[in-house]
Formats: structure tokens, C-alpha cells, sequence
């Protein structure tokens, strides 16, 4: 039934891909991306800062109401990929980066963070800032995006700030081969909409498991609405055992780890309620870790993305209620 | 007649394999060098060559050996060349991955490295067929271009599918051994034709 679905999608006659991040130029109630028809009367009231065809994407960069919008243009459309406050840089504009935090409930303090997918690098920077100490490094494909982030969204690189430019799954491989190793792993890399079929494979999950350290941490930022949802989930259910989720708008953040039994919700929460006490995090840790959790918000039965069968293409336009 | 369509096909089947490789390629090498515009620009780059010297060794060899089971045993001969490809590609990738070349260079020297022998010998079978249709001088420019004309809508097609259906239906390792299946079905039709349309004369 599945493979008859997904040929008639294959064949183009479902349903049209669904708005999904298509964006306009402002956050919105709840900072989560979301289509508005009225998207270019929008554009005018904002100001323009880049527009730059880059080898990969279509990059603009604008400003409106004191916050800065990073979008990536694909099939005629704007894709949210960053967003900045540039009085507040630490309250997030979008809502994910907000749910991504989660991870400091279940790892507080990391020495060395990874991501993959740099964007704007505001989550980087904010990072930076609640953590000092840790060694932060960003794997970025395009180096336009990585110039932009640096002109327009405030990121510095330093000893404890690096960014590679390269692409995810190839300098991947290059620190596992170094054998690096990271408490937190972001993965985060989208290309106007969409995660590049190469960094969502099994073959490739396993890479990024051998780069985590001991209690090490991956964050996935997926979109529910999605049938590719559910083959991300069940390819990260095959590599690791435990899996938390958070969130349960247009984009849901997936916490795997290592490990037979997972720590309590209590542990959990009051690991959130020290680490908030001690931050300050412009979010409410502990009411997200209250929201979220172990469950069960995903077809655990089903094909799996691998390097030889990863129908990504077609899996993200089919939506799913 | 019986010969120019067997032919026909022949050429048809070999334009659709060697595009669908194509597609198949730029796929294949993405776990290790990436799916950026360098992986593509290999992909292209490696069959355009190897069409290049498969075009003009296909043109010589039909010269000295102008039959269908020449052009049999070239087709015969990729498909051969397909299957370490379609057996290998993984460790092949692993192994020019960790060269830790610039992705341009690591890109181009694996698509060389595994496609550059299939292409070519698929390349020689557009002049062979040529020859093997060409009666006199003076149809022999209709005759290569009808030849040419079949073959890169195979290729079309073989491209658009491959692209558009075909991978994500069925993922890249059932395509490769069905691409050297293919050609070897091609290879027995190629010769079959010739034989019966020899004994025809």
C-alpha cells in the first residue's frame, strides 16, 4: 500500500507539496514559520540587506521590525532559515531554536557542541554566550551563508567558535576520522525546506553516533507535517535507542541517545530547573521538558532512509495530518 | 529493415542505460563527497570524456571489424564492466573518501574510476551502429542521424525516468544490476539480429 502511495506520488498526481516553512518576512504568533498569501506585500515593508545567488542557494537576507530574516528561495518560494533579534539576539525569533534548548536538560554541560547546518548562527552564538567554556564548531556547505552570518547576524569566530565550510556528511567523516568528539550534535541543514537526502540516511546517522562522547547527544529538528517525517524518526529509532521529542507545532525537535534505560522525567526536570536557575534561557526549560518527552508521536513501522533507498524527494510532499 | 530496427533498439536501450548512469552517479558519490555542483560537474565531466574516446574508438574498431557480434561483445563488455561497479561502489567510495582530497578532486577521480570504462564502451555504439546500418554515401548522413535521434531519446528517457521515478522507487543498487542485466539482454538481442539477418541475405 505504501509503495503504491509513494508511486503515485512519485508520478506526481497527489496532492501539491504543502506550504510548509514557506515564509513571509515576519514571525509568527508562536515564531514558527507558516505561509502568508500576502507574502511579498510584506517584503515592501522590509528592507533588503543581501540578495546573492551563491553556489548552492538563493540567499536573502532582510530586516523588518528590528529583526533579521534569513531565506533561502526555492520553487518560488522563501525558506525561513534564521532569524535574528538584533536588540535581543537571546530571545529566539523562531520557535524551534527555543524547543532546541532542550537539549540542556538532558546534557547541562557540554564541553564541545557540533552543528551541522549553521544558518545565521544564532543558536551557535547563543550558545556561545550560555556556555563559554565549550568548544563550538559549525559545519556550514555554502560560504556565502557563512559570510552572511557573519556580516548580518553577529557570528564571530574564534578559538572556541570555528566553522567549516564543507559539506555535512564529508567533514562528518573527516572528524570521525580524527576522532573527535562532541557532548551535543545539532542537526539542522536545510537546503530551502528540505534536509539533503545524504544527511538523513542511516549510513550517515551512524557517523554522526561514533562522533558523540560518552552520554553525547544528537538534536534533530524534523517537520511533522510530513510522511518523511516518520522514515526520520523510525532512521533514528534504528541507530539509537532512546529518543525524546519536544514541540508539536510545524517543527518537532528529536533528542537521541545512547543507552538502555533512559533517565527519569523527574531527573530530567530537575536538571531543567537547575540549569534555568543558572542560565536564565530566555525559554522555560522545565515547561518544555513538562511538555515533551518519550513519545509515542511517530509510525514506528515502516521502511527506513538508507544511502541506496532515501526517497526523500517525494516523502516531503506528502503531508500528513 | 528487419537489421535497422534491431539496431534500432540496440542503440534505443544502450542511450537509456548510459543516462540513467548518469543520474545513478551523481546519487552514488554524495555520501562521500557531497551533493554539491562539484559532484555533478565530475559526473558530466567523466561521461563526456569517455563518450569522447568511445565515439572515436567506436568509429575505428567498426571499421576492421564491421558485424553485429563486434558491437555484441562491446555491449557485452559494459555490462561486464557494470558489475564490479554495482558490486563495489560502497568500498570504492570509502576508499577515495579517505584520500581526504579536495571534493573536486575526490569526486572526479571516483566517477573516473567507476565509470569511466562502461561509458566509453557504451559510447562506441552510436558510429558502430552507423556502420553496420550505412548502405551507400548517399544515405549515410539520414541514416546516422536517425541512429543519433534514437539514441539521445533513449538517453532522454533513460535521464527523466531514472531521475524522476526510478530511484525512488526502487533505490540505486537494484538499478545498477538491472542496467547490467539489461545490457546483456542487449548484447544477446544485438547478436541475434545480426545472425538472423546475415542468413536473410
Amino acid at each position: 500500500m505504501k509503495t503504491i502511495l509513494l508511486m503515485i506520488m512519485a508520478l506526481g498526481v497527489g496532492p501539491s507539496p504543502g506550504p510548509g516553512d514557506l515564509v513571509r518576512c515576519g514571525a509568527g504568533k508562536d515564531g514558527l514559520p507558516e505561509f502568508h498569501a500576502d507574502a511579498f506585500d510584506d517584503y515592501r515593508a522590509s528592507k533588503v540587506l543581501l540578495e546573492k545567488e551563491s553556489l548552492y542557494h538563493y540567499i536573502r537576507v532582510t530586516e523588518s521590525g528590528g529583526v533579521r530574516y534569513m531565506q533561502f528561495r526555492r520553487s518560488g518560494g522563501e525558506y525561513e532559515e534564521s532569524a535574528i533579534n538584533l536588540a535581543d539576539p537571546l530571545s529566539f525569533e523562531m520557535g524551534y531554536y527555543g524547543l532546541m534548548m532542550a537539549a540542556f536538560a538532558h546534557n547541562p554541560d557540554p564541553n564541545s557542541v557540533l552543528f551541522i547546518g549553521l544558518g545565521g548562527g544564532t543558536l551557535s552564538m547563543a550558545i556561545a554566550h550560555y556556555y563559554p567554556d565549550a568548544q563550538i564548531d559549525n559545519i556550514e556547505l555554502d560560504p556565502d551563508v557563512a559570510a552572511a552570518a557573519k556580516e548580518f547576524f553577529g557570528l564571530r569566530e574564534g578559538p572556541r567558535m570555528k566553522v567549516y565550510i564543507r559539506d555535512g556528511r564529508v567533514q562528518v567523516r573527516r572528524f570521525v576520522r580524527e576522532k573527535r568528539k562532541y557532548d551535543i550534535i545539532f542537526l539542522d541543514a536545510f537546503r530551502g525546506g528540505y534536509i539533503p537526502y545524504h544527511l538523513t540516511t542511516k549510513e550517515f546517522i551512524e557517523s554522526i553516533r561514533m562522533l558523540l562522547s560518552p552520554g553525547g547527544i544528537v538534536v534533530n529538528n524534523l517537520r511533522p507535517g510530513f510522511e518523511s517525517y516518520h522514515y526520520h524518526r523510525r532512521t533514528l529509532a534504528s541507530v539509537f535507542p532512546l529518543q525524546w521529542s519536544y514541540g508539536s507545532g510545524s517543527n518537532v525537535i528529536v533528542i537521541s541517545a545512547m543507552g538502555q534505560t533512559p533517565p527519569p522525567k523527574d531527573a530530567l526536570l530537575a536538571v531543567a530547573e537547575r540549569i534555568q536557575k543558572e542560565k536564565q534561557f530566555t525559554v522555560d526549560l522545565p515547561a518544555m521538558i513538562r511538555e515533551g518527552g518519550m513519545r509515542d508521536d511517530y509510525e514506528r513501522k515502516g521502511p527506513i532512509l538508507t544511502d541506496d533507498y532515501a526517497p526523500t524527494d517525494v516523502l516531503r510532499s506528502i503531508p500528513r495530518e | 529493415m528487419f537489421r535497422k530496427i534491431g539496431v534500432a533498439v540496440t542503440v534505443f536501450g544502450c542511450g537509456w542505460i548510459l543516462m540513467g548512469l548518469e543520474i545513478i552517479g551523481g546519487r552514488l558519490l554524495a555520501p562521500y563527497f557531497g551533493s554539491g555542483v562539484w559532484v555533478w560537474g565530475s559526473v558530466i565531466s567523466v561521461f563526456l570524456a569517455a563518450l569522447s574516446v568511445g565515439y572515436f574508438l567506436g568509429g575505428l574498431m567498426s571499421q576492421r571489424f564491421p558485424t553485429g557480434r563486434a558491437l555484441a561483445s562491446i555491449i557485452a563488455a559494459a555490462a561486464i564492466f557494470l558489475l564490479p561497479v554495482a558490486l563495489w561502489h560502497r568500498s570504492a567510495g570509502e576508499w577515495f573518501a579517505s584520500l581526504d582530497l579536495h571534493e573536486r578532486w575526490g569526486s572526479l577521480l571516483a566517477a573516473t574510476s567507476l565509470f569511466f570504462i562502461p561509458s566509453l564502451l557504451l559510447g562506441m555504439v552510436s558510429p558502430y551502429s552507423v556502420r553496420l546500418i550505412a548502405r551507400n554515401l548517399a544515405t549515410v548522413g539520414t541514416s546516422a542521424g536517425t541512429l543519433y535521434a534514437i539514441s539521445t531519446t533513449g538517453s532522454f528517457l533513460g535521464c527523466l525516468l531514472t531521475a524522476f521515478y526510478f530511484i525512488l522507487l526502487m533505490g540505486i543498487q537494484h538499478i545498477l544490476y538491472l542496467s547490467a542485466g539489461l545490457l546483456l539482454l542487449l548484447a544477446v538481442w544485438m547478436f541475434c539480429v545480426w545472425q538472423l539477418s546475415e542468413k536473410k541475405e
